[in-house]
């Protein structure tokens, strides 16, 4: 660690510089690099999105490409280094690029939702009221559903395709993203720094976006890592119900739905493709713990 | 000289709704303030002062509403007022100082962008202008390193410090007026007069009238030119400082000067207070409100409202009796 022994003295120089050592020593990144699951996680994610973004640049072959010789291949055959699918088709290709899809659909739907769900909560807690009232019942009736189920239906009302499935995923998390920025609008709007730019003659959507969500906004990017995560889960279940991507694009859960039928006699297919998605999830989820013990004080041991 | 006040409140009556009836949180409060001067308004906690000040600021909970009286300011009536309008008072004309200085300031943003919102929400100033602008106001409030500390966040700040940079905030666009919420209530009393002290020095730069609203009758006492006592809701007396100090009228303004304890007393004998509490302000208005802690409490003070009365000029007073009628009953020992 860089103890550099400071000058000790009380000049208004050195009181400076103790401030700003400080405040980079204190900075959220360098606090981050201090946990060492969190950081466990981020290594994880980054693997796993270079992998599905610059793989295709790098492993040049076509995940659609099929040959009836080498159906369910095991992992090692020459030329196929994780084997081959029911089809024939090469399964690491399949899965840097279902990888692709998975990412884009968890981290798009989490868009979606934030995006939509905070703008909902930050109104609904500052207005108060009717305004409340109205836009959380719709939430409460959207969470009524289990969240697959919900994503379930849109799909079906919306159509296969991938942006029906970020937007079902998206809408679907809406209520969640609600209810967080809602409940810390809430507390935070009752602060005095609050009243106090009001008092300076601060008008209401400067109040709502200028001081309000940054206040909050620790807290929702702490829920989002943590929705992607769901998120990928969710791609993978609505694909693996047939209900997602369907052919010829491939996502982690459509491979592991093709596995599913052959899992006797293929099981590589499916524990390749649940591995990936097990890796991707757990990096999100332990980023997600470790960015809400860097932002929230509270947490600290 | 402009004859006219710079703010006079007339009738003011600030009523809440709530589930078990109304609340006259502020329930008739009279008084003026010229330019430069300086009004302290003292009462107990939850007889209205801050509800008087919020008022003023009009920036009241959704069930709160000004039901009667006028706020003049300059000569317009801010209760007509719209919300459009008022953004371009608050702030700018009227400006506040809270209680809390650690709370006061958005923890997310320097103090240097915090000031300069100020400043380009009512001013057309460039960034590098509003940027040195607001060096200007903080070098102003005593801030060392101004520049520097322009970058700096308020949790790097100590309270008397975050006090001053509210102050700078508060003064940074010239406002006629300042409202200042018990502004030294959570300093330390080191830090406390010299808090004290720069708002009267900046108020004589810039000819500002300043509403001190305090629990500390020695903090009016050095800053104020007129006092406004209130007691549940209302205003009971309000006159010169020095009147106040010499020539109190009404029973709860002595039993105030009474309470304020003296270096010089002796510490065995216990600090005086005013027995009981204040009434619950969803019942006041069929009475004196102060007559159930009032000594000198006779038949009309428990069914007539006192009316506000002149008893000599710019001292007013809420009581049915005069001060030669409570020194009698006094002689005559209290209550009969």
């Amino acid at each position: 660690m860089e103890n550099k022994e400071v000058k000790r003295d009380l000049s208004e120089a050195s009181q400076q510089e103790m401030l700003l050592k400080e405040r980079k020593a204190n900075s959220a990144w360098r606090k981050l690099r201090r946990n060492k699951s969190a950081m466990f996680g981020l290594i994880l994610v980054v693997f796993v999105t270079l992998f599905s973004l610059v793989g295709p640049f790098i492993y040049r072959v076509d995940p659609a490409a099929m040959d009836f010789l080498k159906v369910n291949a095991k992992p090692g055959t020459p030329g196929l280094p994780l084997g081959a699918d029911n089809l024939g088709r090469d399964l690491l290709a399949r899965l840097i690029h279902g990888g692709r899809v998975s990412l884009i659909v968890a981290v798009g739907g989490m868009a979606v939702g934030a995006v939509i769900g905070i703008l909902a909560g930050l109104i609904s807690g500052y207005a108060g009221g009717k305004v409340d009232i109205i836009i959380m019942r719709v939430m409460d009736g959207m969470s009524a559903f289990p969240f697959t189920l919900l994503a379930l239906m849109l799909m079906t009302a919306l159509g296969a395709g991938i942006e029906n499935v970020i937007l079902s995923i998206g809408i679907a998390s809406v209520p969640g993203y609600a209810r967080m920025a809602r409940g810390q609008v809430l507390v935070v709007k009752n602060e005095e720094y609050i009243k106090a730019v009001k008092a300076f003659g601060a008008s209401n959507s400067r109040i709502l976006f200028k001081h309000l969500l940054p206040n909050i906004v620790s807290s929702l990017i702490v829920y989002a890592t943590l929705n992607v995560a769901g998120a990928i889960l969710t791609e993978a279940s609505l694909s693996f119900l047939g209900m997602g991507i369907t052919p010829p694009d491939v996502s982690w859960g459509a491979i592991l739905k093709d596995g599913q039928d052959v899992i006797r006699s293929a099981s590589h297919i499916a524990t390749y493709s649940g591995l990936a998605i097990l890796i991707t999830v757990l990096g999100f989820n332990l980023l997600g713990d470790g960015i809400r013990d860097v932002l929230d004080p509270k947490m600290k041991k | 000289m402009n004859k006219e006040p710079l703010l006079k409140v007339d009738n003011l009556k600030t009523h809440f709704n709530t589930a078990t009836g109304i609340v006259k949180a502020v329930d008739g409060v009279t008084f003026s303030l010229d330019s430069g001067q300086t009004l302290g308004i003292v009462g107990e906690s939850g007889c209205g002062k801050s509800v008087t000040s919020s008022s003023i600021m009009r920036l009241l909970p959704k069930n709160g509403h000004i039901v009667e009286g006028s706020i003049l300011f300059e000569g317009k009536d801010i209760v007509k007022l719209s919300q459009k309008e008022m953004l371009q008072i608050r702030g700018n004309e009227i400006s506040m100082i809270f209680q809390d200085p650690m709370t006061a300031l958005d923890p997310v943003y320097t103090i240097g962008s915090q000031i300069m919102e100020v400043i380009n929400a009512h001013q057309k100033m460039s960034k590098g202008e509003a940027r040195e602008y607001a060096v200007k106001v903080l070098k102003m409030v005593g801030i060392p390193e101004a520049e520097k500390r322009l970058k700096s966040y308020p949790h790097e700040f100590s309270g008397g410090m975050r006090q001053r940079v509210i102050i700078a905030m508060a003064i940074a666009c010239n406002p006629k007026l300042i409202i200042a919420d018990e502004p030294t209530t959570a300093l330390d009393v080191t830090v406390q007069a010299q808090v004290l002290g720069l708002m009267k020095n900046l108020q004589k730069e810039s000819n500002s009238s300043i509403i001190l609203v305090t629990h500390n009758l020695g903090v009016v006492w050095k800053m104020c030119d007129t006092v406004m006592v209130m007691y549940a809701g209302k205003t009971v007396e309000y006159a010169d400082v020095k009147m106040i100090y010499s020539d109190a009228r009404h029973p709860y303004t002595w039993g105030l000067l009474k309470s304020m304890p003296k270096v010089t007393d002796d510490p065995n004998i216990p600090l005086a207070s005013i027995p009981g509490t204040p009434p619950d302000l969803k019942l006041t208005g069929g009475s004196c409100n102060f007559h159930n802690r009032c000594k000198y409490c006779q038949e009309i003070c428990k069914n007539k409202c006192p009316e506000m009365k002149e008893v000599e000029p710019g001292h007013f007073v809420a009581c049915h009796f005069s001060k030669e009628e409570l020194v009698e009953m006094e002689r005559r020992g209290g209550n009969d």
